[in-house]
């Protein structure tokens, strides 16, 4: 029955949502979605306990504001997002008949390739986030700032900010996320090549646009750790740097002599 | 195709058709190319009629054959659905990324015994395939996969919530060629 099918959808999408032109060449990878994505203010989300184990997310609340959630999911399409990566939601059955579901469940369906699990969460958290900021408008008392946002060459947001709008209105959202399920994934927002302190406010790196008007990117880009890359070891004796054809190399590269 | 199906499967049922009524009309379906969005229903006291509304006609969309690739890791098996004349290890490159198995054997016609490291053209024809590998693999696709100026790969990959699709990039691969709206 499956060997001759086509892919039945409403639109072919990106990675985190964005619809692309029918007549545009395919990318490599696309996503094929039936539902749009709303927006949410994910108040509900306060009122339930979020759970991160090996192997699953689960929400566990009472029947009710689980309704919420499920709702919640339907409406943002997160829910298919999550299954075209081969995770889906459950419930268990007896207690759905009972109408007592106190746990949604968020595992991966059999026999399909699916993200890992860390993976999983951070996109969930990503696909939250989104869901969160997509709806807001205008930022602050007096916007006149174009600003927009970029995330993984996707921008997610685009808006006008008053000038002493920080990025904290940003980054509390995503801590607030990444705090429900546990991970620490801090972003580096980084404006005009620089990576900013997002408590400063924004008036600062404002650029002007080609007509006329302020205009700010704003890119955000994971978190680095420092420390550079390993450094490596030079298991070579002394008496073998002494005799090597690179010793000079060798002690211009570190900055001082090993040989003794 | 299904569709068409569908109609001539209800007005089997319908009581009075003959048999060859039934099959002129099968006959008439599959050469309208009848479609959910330009199919027209008229309904009279004596019944009703279909047509085919020539205004709502979109052009003819391809549509992708697909054999089943079942891939055995020891912890799961996990089934793609790929069309025809996909390179299967292009295509599994890239959906599991830095989580490729190093090894995938093929295994004609299930048969363990049997089972040999597949070639790297191995493409897809008339049968289903079974490969086995012998470590774990998962979805790692690279970021820059989903980007519009990656085009150069040999296939293109659709996750749908209703399985994964591996689909041959055809010379002008454009989205409205892939998707096929209801």
């Amino acid at each position: 029955m499956n060997h001759h099918m086509e892919v039945r959808c409403t639109s072919l999408v990106g990675l985190l949502g964005q619809s692309h032109d029918p007549d545009m060449l395919c990318p490599n990878v696309v996503i094929a979605r039936d539902y749009i994505s709303a927006s949410d203010n994910l108040q509900v989300l306060d009122f339930i306990r979020i759970q991160v184990t090996d192997g699953e997310v689960s929400f566990h609340a009472a029947h009710q504001v689980l309704q919420l959630v499920t709702e919640l999911f339907q409406k943002t399409a997160i829910d298919e997002v999550l299954e075209a990566l081969g995770w889906f939601m459950v419930v268990d059955a007896d207690a759905f008949v009972a109408r007592d579901v106190t746990q949604l469940r968020i595992i991966r369906e059999p026999a399909r390739i699916a993200l890992v699990h860390d993976d999983l969460v951070y996109f969930l958290a990503v696909q939250l986030f989104l869901t969160r900021i997509r709806n807001w408008a205008d930022i602050g008392h007096n916007p006149t700032i174009h600003c927009r946002l970029k995330l993984w060459n996707t921008w997610i947001w685009d808006g006008f900010i008053d000038a002493n709008v920080t990025l904290d209105h940003f980054n509390r959202v995503w801590e607030m996320i990444t705090g429900w399920f546990g991970i620490s994934k801090p972003w580096r927002y980084v404006v005009n090549n620089r990576t900013v302190n997002p408590s400063w406010p924004l008036q600062g790196f404002v650029t002007q646009e080609q007509y006329g008007g302020d205009e700010l990117k704003i890119y955000l880009l994971l978190g680095t750790h420092g420390g550079g890359p390993p450094q490596s070891f030079d298991l070579r004796s002394a008496s073998q740097v002494r005799t090597s054809d690179n010793a000079d190399t060798l002690i211009s590269r570190h900055g001082h002599s090993r040989v003794p | 195709m299904g569709f068409q199906h569908a109609i001539c499967n209800g007005i089997a049922f319908l009581q009075g058709q003959t048999p060859v009524e039934v099959h002129e009309m099968m006959t008439e379906a599959l050469q309208r190319r009848f479609t959910a969005a330009n199919t027209r229903w008229k309904i009279d006291r004596d019944g009703f009629s279909f047509d085919t509304d020539e205004f709502a006609c979109r052009p003819t969309l391809s549509m992708h054959a697909t054999r089943d690739v079942t891939l055995k890791c020891p912890t799961e098996t996990v089934r793609i659905h790929t069309e025809r004349g996909v390179i299967i290890l292009d295509g599994l490159k890239m959906l599991t990324g830095d989580a490729m198995p190093s090894v995938v054997s093929l295994i004609p016609g299930g048969n363990m015994d049997a089972r040999v490291t597949i070639p790297l053209r191995y493409a897809i024809r008339e049968a289903d395939v079974q490969l086995l590998s012998d470590v774990p693999t998962a979805l790692r696709i690279k970021l820059d996969a989903f980007q519009t100026r990656e085009n150069q790969a040999s296939c293109i990959v659709v996750l749908s919530a209703k399985g994964t699709f591996i689909l041959r990039r055809e010379r002008v691969a454009c989205l409205s060629q892939m998707c096929f709206s209801p």
